[in-house]
């Protein structure tokens, strides 16, 4: 059992300590991996806020089934795709920007220039080679706890981050 | 191109997948050198691989950014604000586990207490036998000695309230 996984189950157990330490280990990896997900310094904030108010919420329910950064990720991530759904449920409404993946204008003061290349060619792949080259590129997970976190075969991991290679190389950086 | 140039680019194309899975250190050793092989043979697939691995790079280095100062802060008040409201929705005796250890005090003393004062008052009844004194008379019943019962002090008192009709009355007095 992981270190990370032993301070979870200390929360679980009601010791308020061990959530400052997991909020320290992990706030920062939450946070950018959020943030490259959906693109929005605001957004990522919020989600990451709500990523660690249902840990905490989820710890008296907690079993060590996965490794916990795989189980704290898996969180993260549905609430991205959920945020990513909605964001284009109401595209439509807001015709400015309704084929516009790039930052927002506050957004782009946040970000160099690199950064925001990078974000706009992420933004634009399919949400599960998204997540799949996030989790890859940015946390350096295995094949194995990307297909935990996505709920599919490595198989299908190793053709969802082929793929979006594929279409990486496609854009000039 | 030349026939060899298309096999190549065939070749190239069913790799890629391994290339992608190559590039994360994700195969097992005879594909991995089924890969080198590939790669030492085929410059298209050598381009392709470093092409890869370069853009992997590029999304690699984007540097990590720190989560606003505020957001524990944020995340600690959204944590109590929540516990409270699910305490609200809890019933009573969930939220307020030693209600019914109180209850129960109640219930045994106000129990203990109206059965000391009913047994005082049972004692203390103006005509009520005490149970000693029914059963001295049950017992000179059973003994045939009604003619001795007028010695008994109180017997009418007794005879009012306990006897049915008739049965005692010429006995006494």
């Amino acid at each position: 059992m992981d270190d990370d996984t032993k301070t979870m189950l200390r929360l679980k157990n009601g010791e308020r300590a061990a959530f400052d330490e997991l909020y320290d280990r992990f706030s920062k990896k939450v946070y950018n991996y959020v943030l490259r997900f959906v693109g929005s310094v605001d957004v990522s904030e919020d989600i990451t806020q709500e990523v660690f108010v249902k840990m905490y919420m989820a710890a008296k329910t907690y079993e060590p089934t996965a490794k916990f950064s795989t189980w704290l990720f898996t969180i993260a991530t549905n609430l991205a795709i959920n945020e990513h759904h909605k964001s284009k449920r109401v595209e439509p409404l807001e015709a400015d920007s309704a084929h516009d993946d790039s930052p927002s204008p506050d957004d782009r003061a946040a970000l160099n220039d690199m950064e925001q290349s990078i974000m706009g060619c992420i933004q634009k792949l399919p949400v599960n080679q998204k997540t799949a080259i996030l989790l890859r590129g940015y946390e350096g997970m295995n094949y194995a706890d990307i297909a935990r976190v996505l709920n599919i075969s490595e198989k299908a991991v190793k053709s969802l981050l082929s793929r979006a290679r594929g279409r990486l190389m496609e854009v000039d950086i | 191109m030349s026939i060899r140039g298309i096999v190549s680019s065939i070749r190239l194309h069913f790799s890629k997948e391994l290339i992608s899975a190559y590039a994360d250190n994700e195969l097992d050793r005879s594909s991995r050198n089924r890969l080198q092989r590939l790669l030492d043979g085929s410059a298209g697939a050598r381009a392709y691989y470093e092409r890869m691995s370069m853009i992997q790079g590029i999304i690699n280095a984007v540097p990590e950014r720190q989560p606003p100062g505020d957001l524990k802060q944020r995340i600690d008040s959204a944590i109590l604000n929540m516990r409270g409201q699910a305490r609200y929705s809890e019933p009573a005796h969930v939220r307020h586990p030693m209600v019914w250890v109180y209850a129960g005090t109640f219930a045994a003393v106000l129990l203990a207490v109206v059965t000391v004062i009913g047994i005082h008052r049972l004692k203390t009844r103006p005509g009520v036998p005490e149970s000693s004194m029914l059963a001295s008379i049950d017992m000179y019943q059973n003994m045939g000695l009604y003619e001795h019962m007028d010695m008994i002090e109180h017997l009418d008192e007794v005879m009012a309230v306990d006897q049915p009709e008739g049965t005692l009355k010429g006995a006494v007095r």
